[in-house]
């Protein structure tokens, strides 16, 4: 049983992920899980399993920006241990201000990339995209 | 902190293998080369900085308790764009 920011959740050992550089401004948490909520989807949560404080709303990139790319470096992929490029998923984090979610924006810079296989994550940085990428059309 | 000077064209090596070369001096800024192993992570010092104020702040701007009507707005904005 994990305590998490949205609550106590039961997860199976595949389920654990593993960021083996944590995240920028969180390098010391290493294992997270990615929760569904019915009701917020299709935002998903990215919550640390080691900090119930920390839980950040995530969102598939595609659905804000259908060209999307993620280009990664030879050393991303050592990490990641990418055998097969479909066992990659990719998820960007939303930042949705506390009475204007209008504001809403997602981190197309950073994206959050996985490795379904064995469970391991990284946030990789990008040349490309912006830290705040609106979520509306403008 | 180490500070020193070099000409367009000269290196520093910093422990075993790292090279870090000036190409160009232009205006208020210098072009540098860095050439490091693969497991070597090199940043801008300000994006990586900015990336983890991002995750700081999509975490502490969330509404503490799931407030679904934000989250609703949100979602009418996504299917817009779709």
């Amino acid at each position: 049983m994990y305590k998490t920011r949205l609550g106590e959740f039961d997860l199976n050992e595949n389920e654990v992920l593993f960021f083996p550089e944590g995240i920028p401004g969180f390098e010391s948490l290493k294992k997270f899980a990615i929760i569904s909520l019915e009701e917020t989807r299709p935002i998903f949560w990215l919550v640390s399993l080691e900090d119930e404080t920390v839980a950040l709303p995530i969102i598939d990139p595609w659905i804000v920006e259908e060209d999307y790319e993620v280009e990664l470096s030879q050393n991303e992929l050592q990490i990641l241990k990418i055998e097969d490029p479909n066992d990659l998923v990719v998820w960007c984090v939303v930042t949705i201000p506390i009475g204007k979610p209008e504001e809403t924006t997602v981190n197309l810079k950073a994206p959050i990339v996985i490795n379904l296989k064995n469970g391991i994550g990284l946030q990789v940085i990008l040349e490309k995209y912006e830290l705040k990428h609106p979520i509306k059309k403008v | 902190m180490l500070v020193l000077s070099r000409k367009i064209g000269e290196s520093i090596i910093i422990g075993d293998n790292i090279e870090i070369k000036v190409l160009k001096i232009e205006g208020g800024s210098v072009k540098i080369g860095v050439i490091a192993p693969p497991s070597v992570k090199i940043y801008r010092q300000e994006i990586y900085k900015n990336v983890a104020e991002q995750n700081k702040q999509a975490i502490t701007e969330t509404p503490e308790k799931l407030e679904i009507t934000y989250l609703k707005e949100v979602l009418k904005n996504v299917d817009k764009n779709r």
